[in-house]
């Protein structure tokens, strides 16, 4: 028999180099067609660029002076000129204040999201494909999360282990995985029956080789979803954990913790109150349009 | 359906164990609480007096069981700030946040289940636009900033409502409009998308061709067989409901459960926040599986 040669690899990485910019191309095409979508695209990537140049702003977001206490946003008023959204109760600048809390608010769920896709992921995976006992131990768990509201069980646990950053990424992935382990649970049972589950089973692969290699190419579209869907609703949840004094400390400035101080000054202040809302629903509302329209565009028939 | 009323309640009561076990560890592995519980100046003596009468000098397991024995005789312990049985001082605050909840969630259905019904009858017309965009912008604000807002608005702008307290139904108006413009979103997106299903079914088609007119089609038999998810939806909604409750109860002082549960946690008044989590989680738990006798009542098909 006549074996034709094993192409060599350089050919095949350059294909798999165009298959990546076809698809990276194909979703930009598909993207643009939507105009709020394109808008969010756009707004997430400019509030990105703002909050990592947060550093770069030529004024200081600690720097406190009560002389300038709660000035207002007059942008024709030379003494209050810098300070472009106007400035906090303590005199310091709103505009550097809110970026500050913007790169805080994104890293938080980012790095939340990324614990809550990972365990939620792994054990939708176990759960959907062992079945059994294992399936039972973390659907009673899920049970367990569900029967409180975020917020309560997020008061509850801060108040016992404290207020730190690293706790409040903690208590968000502990609560975010069920969103993606039912999800994945639900796709895991369907695929399981299908035949080249079946055949990977039957040629003896093990557990993990099926479902790393197998099942996780077929989740991962549902799983992209849930990450930029969830990843608004725990800018959210540490938002509101913050604004009601059991979250990030008040050393660091959050969107939440700029509008808790706010709160004071809601007869004098609008604009401390306004703007970190309106940048706040700004980063969450884009993040929430990208999410549905990735839904669309991997699986129009899934609905989360 | 005993037995499945039974599995339900013993699933229930997994839930409420798990969710409490939660706590206690959360509470027990933070270090030692009777220090957090005494001010830093307490005496030794004192501190080693309070530890004995809570048991805390005890070894962990022991006290996991002490706790979930206590607990099954509905015994929390007494509040630290007033001295009075925990649970006592939390279903005091019962009245106010039920109060609260039915109302919003009651007001929210009132406008969420039509606007649906009517935007999924004229899709992409402009009822449905206002529909998708009420749906997408609610799921992006943060509960507590609405409130903020509002009370800008109709607080300090015009002051027409009173920004903060209880008793009058003018103080109901604004914690009840933010908590349901929350729900709104949820509820509205349900409904169109599920009676959206429903139109393009072919058994809708046959009832047209018959000659049955379109607002029996709808009122009679599309609402009926979109019905379940929406139910589903507001089955969830209870666990939004209550934790919208809690945040928007600290902004108007609403004397209800929530704005007990953030003093309790901030003032670390741990016998209150065990108290009011096994509440909330019990109330959850049995709305849950009230939920599924609604099923029954709306498909006579589902036996449980």
């Amino acid at each position: 028999m006549n074996y034709s040669k094993k192409e060599p690899d350089k050919s095949r990485m350059s294909e798999a180099f165009d298959e990546i910019v076809d698809s990276i191309g194909n979703y930009f095409v598909r993207m643009s067609r939507y105009r709020v979508v394109l808008l969010a695209h756009a707004a997430i990537v400019a509030i990105v660029i703002a909050a990592a140049l947060a550093n770069y702003y030529p004024l200081d977001p600690f720097d406190q002076n009560l002389m300038q206490s709660l000035n207002g946003p007059e942008l024709g008023n030379p003494e209050h000129f810098p300070n472009l959204l106007g400035t906090d109760p303590l005199g310091r600048d709103l505009l550097v204040r809110i970026l500050l809390a913007t790169r805080i608010s994104l890293i938080v769920g980012i790095l939340s999201v990324g614990i809550a896709c990972v365990v939620g992921t792994i054990l939708g995976m176990l759960a959907g494909y062992l079945g059994g006992a294992v399936d039972a131990v973390i659907m009673r768990v899920v049970d367990a999360l569900l029967a409180l509201p975020f917020v309560v069980l997020g008061i509850a646990i801060v108040a016992a282990i404290g207020r730190s950053f690293f706790n409040i990424v903690f208590v968000l992935g502990l609560t975010g995985w069920i969103t993606f382990a039912k999800l994945v649970r639900g796709q895991v049972l369907s695929l399981k029956e299908d035949e080249f589950i079946e055949a990977a089973r039957a040629i003896g692969c093990s557990v993990t080789r099926i479902l790393i290699r197998h099942v996780l190419p077929q989740v991962a579209g549902i799983v992209l979803v849930t990450i930029t869907l969830t990843l608004g609703q725990m800018i959210i949840s540490e938002a509101t954990l913050s604004f009601l004094g059991v979250g990030i400390p008040p050393s660091i400035p959050t969107l939440g913790g700029i509008l808790n101080d706010a709160q004071t000054y809601l007869f004098s202040a609008w604009w401390v109150v306004v703007f970190p809302g309106v940048v706040l629903m700004a980063i969450v509302l884009s993040f929430n349009l990208i999410g549905r329209f990735l839904r669309d565009y991997f699986d129009p028939q899934v609905d989360i | 359906m005993v037995s499945y009323l039974a599995k339900r309640t013993f699933q229930g009561l997994i839930a409420i164990v798990l969710v409490l076990s939660v706590v206690f560890l959360a509470l027990n592995l933070s270090g030692d609480p009777v220090r957090l519980m005494l001010p830093s100046t307490a005496s030794q003596e004192a501190v080693q007096q309070l530890r004995e009468s809570y048991g805390f000098d005890r070894p962990l397991v022991t006290r996991y069981v002490l706790f979930l024995s206590r607990v099954a005789r509905l015994d929390f312990g007494e509040s630290i700030g007033s001295r009075r049985p925990a649970l006592a001082v939390v279903m005091e605050r019962l009245g106010a946040t039920a109060q609260l909840a039915f109302s919003s969630l009651l007001l929210a259905t009132i406008i969420g289940i039509p606007l649906g019904i009517f935007a999924a009858i004229n899709r992409a017309k402009g009822l449905d636009f206002f529909a998708v965009g009420v749906s997408v912008i609610g799921q992006s604000v943060p509960v507590f900033w609405i409130a903020l807002l509002l009370i800008l608005l109709f607080g300090v702008q015009w002051p027409i409502l009173p920004p903060s307290g209880y008793g009058s139904f003018q103080h109901l108006i604004l914690p009840m409009v933010t908590v349901s413009l929350f729900l709104l979103a949820g509820i509205t997106r349900v409904t169109r998308t599920s009676m959206v299903e429903t139109l393009d079914k072919q058994y809708l088609t046959t009832a047209r061709a018959k000659g049955v007119k379109e607002i029996n089609v709808v009122l009679k038999h599309a609402i009926r067989n979109a019905a379940i998810p929406i139910v589903t939806q507001l089955s969830l909604q209870f666990r939004f409901v209550i934790g919208g409750s809690v945040v928007v109860e600290t902004i108007f002082g609403w004397p209800g459960l929530g704005q007990l549960l953030a003093q309790a946690a901030t003032a670390r008044d741990y016998p209150v926040v065990t108290a009011a989590t096994f509440l909330v989680a019990s109330f959850i738990v049995i709305a849950n599986i009230f939920v599924d006798f609604v099923y029954t009542m709306i498909n006579p098909k589902i036996r449980l």
